[in-house]
């Protein structure tokens, strides 16, 4: 089971369940598939280069290898920062009191480029947050569901539906000037790959 | 789609103007120290040492086969890299198809249940240099949208001139003024949803702007869903 989110402030917490949201949990989904000539569904799956193995489903692994084609287990892996130095590996914040902060500006959400976004329920709520978040305020606290190498952002917000944590790291953007022409980076052109297709 | 968009303003007018994105660049990555890692697939079985070619020669329970002998490890292909591949389809007796295979969009709804199955449909993106997306009039109070809409994408508008920068800068002036995000869309009127890509997902588009003195920052924000809770969306 998933630990709770705990928040806390002067030594009282309020506790959330924490569940993903996403789309498909709201407005279904669609798949395609292809039929072989008896109407049945097809499997996929790949042909080697040399055409040599038709590779199905859980017949290939993955992993991280050196120069010299040794691999790498990911538990031996450790975060490297630019410098090549070893940095700390945070772990995940839930289970754990976090630090909340608040009322923060409803502003500062949309500087968030969001990895994740959660459906919370409120299990405890011995800090009283319940009657400001249905009010509209918003809070924040250091956020990782699982262990990283930095810790993320949650901004916790309610509406009539519920409770949410939207998650992700703030990221500042350039200020336009007339005297400047400016253009994006090339590394930042926005990319078709990054919406996800399947989804309608 | 290019890096660039037609957008329209309050007034109807429109412009070409510069888009980007803007992501997190994470202060570390995962490895080893000094040492270069590459991330590559393998092959970890092969077809003919299935589980189920596994049964049929040696029986249902064939475990001491496979401490005894290893007969499941394919010793000349296990193990190999894999580059290239290409994407071919088995029908249901396992054999590669040779033909074009029907295809059909299965619909699920939220609980994962199949709904329908028909014959697919493509929707065209409609986001490109030549089409504009359009203000719409509709004003959302920031206050109001963050609580409302999930923003999972922030593209960045900049201007390519002296005329598109007076454009942009009105819009975002205006923006920051209301304290509010202006919803945009594609088509005719403006009521479509933007979509990046053939078959790409349907977003709700919002430009937020913000002005400090005679500089400005205007975003295109894209949310493909709404805060709500699923266990309340599915059970009314």
């Amino acid at each position: 089971m998933v630990k709770p989110l705990i928040i806390q402030k002067d030594n009282q917490t309020t506790l959330f369940d924490v569940s993903l949201l996403d789309r498909r949990k709201l407005y279904g989904s669609r798949k395609r598939v292809a039929l072989d000539t008896q109407a049945r569904v097809c499997r996929r799956a790949s042909l080697t280069g040399d055409g040599a193995l038709v590779l199905v489903s859980g017949s290939t692994g993955q992993g991280y290898f050196t120069e010299t084609g040794a691999w790498v287990e990911r538990r031996q892996m450790v975060p490297i920062n630019d410098w090549g130095q070893v940095t700390e590996l945070h772990p995940s914040t839930l289970g754990i009191p976090q630090k909340v902060e608040g009322p923060i500006e409803a502003i500062d959400i949309l500087n968030l480029d969001v990895q994740s976004i959660y459906s919370l329920t409120m299990l405890d709520d011995e800090l009283g947050l319940k009657p400001r978040l249905d009010n509209g305020v918003i809070f924040k606290c250091p956020f990782n569901y699982s262990s990283g190498v930095e810790v993320e952002t949650a901004y916790l917000v309610a509406n009539s539906s519920g409770y949410f944590a939207i998650v992700g790291h703030p990221v500042e953007a350039e200020w336009c000037a007339h005297d400047q022409a400016l253009l994006p980076p090339a590394d930042a052109a926005f990319r078709e790959d990054d919406l996800d297709f399947d989804m309608f | 789609m290019s890096d660039s968009i037609k957008l329209t303003d309050a007034k109807g007018r429109d412009a070409s103007v510069a888009l980007g994105g803007l992501k997190h660049i994470p202060s570390a990555v995962i490895g080893l120290p000094n040492e270069r890692l590459t991330f590559r697939r393998f092959v970890s079985a092969t077809q003919e040492l299935s589980h189920e070619a596994m049964e049929k020669s040696f029986g249902e329970n064939y475990g001491q086969h496979i401490v005894d002998g290893d007969p499941e490890i394919d010793m000349e292909q296990t193990g190999l890299f894999i580059d290239q591949t290409q994407t071919i389809y088995l029908d249901g007796d396992g054999e590669a198809l040779f033909t074009e295979p029907e295809v059909v969009e299965i619909l699920f709804d939220p609980q994962g249940e199949e709904k329908e199955r028909r014959v697919p449909i493509d929707t065209l993106s409609n986001v490109d240099s030549a089409a504009p997306i359009r203000w719409t009039g509709k004003n959302i109070l920031v206050t109001e949208a963050v609580r409302r809409f999930a923003f999972q994408r922030r593209l960045q508008l900049f201007h390519v001139n002296g005329i598109t920068f007076d454009f942009l800068f009105e819009i975002a002036k205006t923006l920051h003024d209301n304290q509010s995000l202006m919803l945009v869309g594609a088509g005719d009127k403006g009521t479509d949803p933007l979509i990046f890509r053939a078959n790409g997902k349907p977003y709700r588009g919002f430009l937020h702007g913000r002005v400090d003195n005679t500089r400005f920052q205007l975003f295109l924000l894209l949310s493909a869903m709404e805060l709500k809770n699923p266990s309340l969306e599915t059970s009314l």
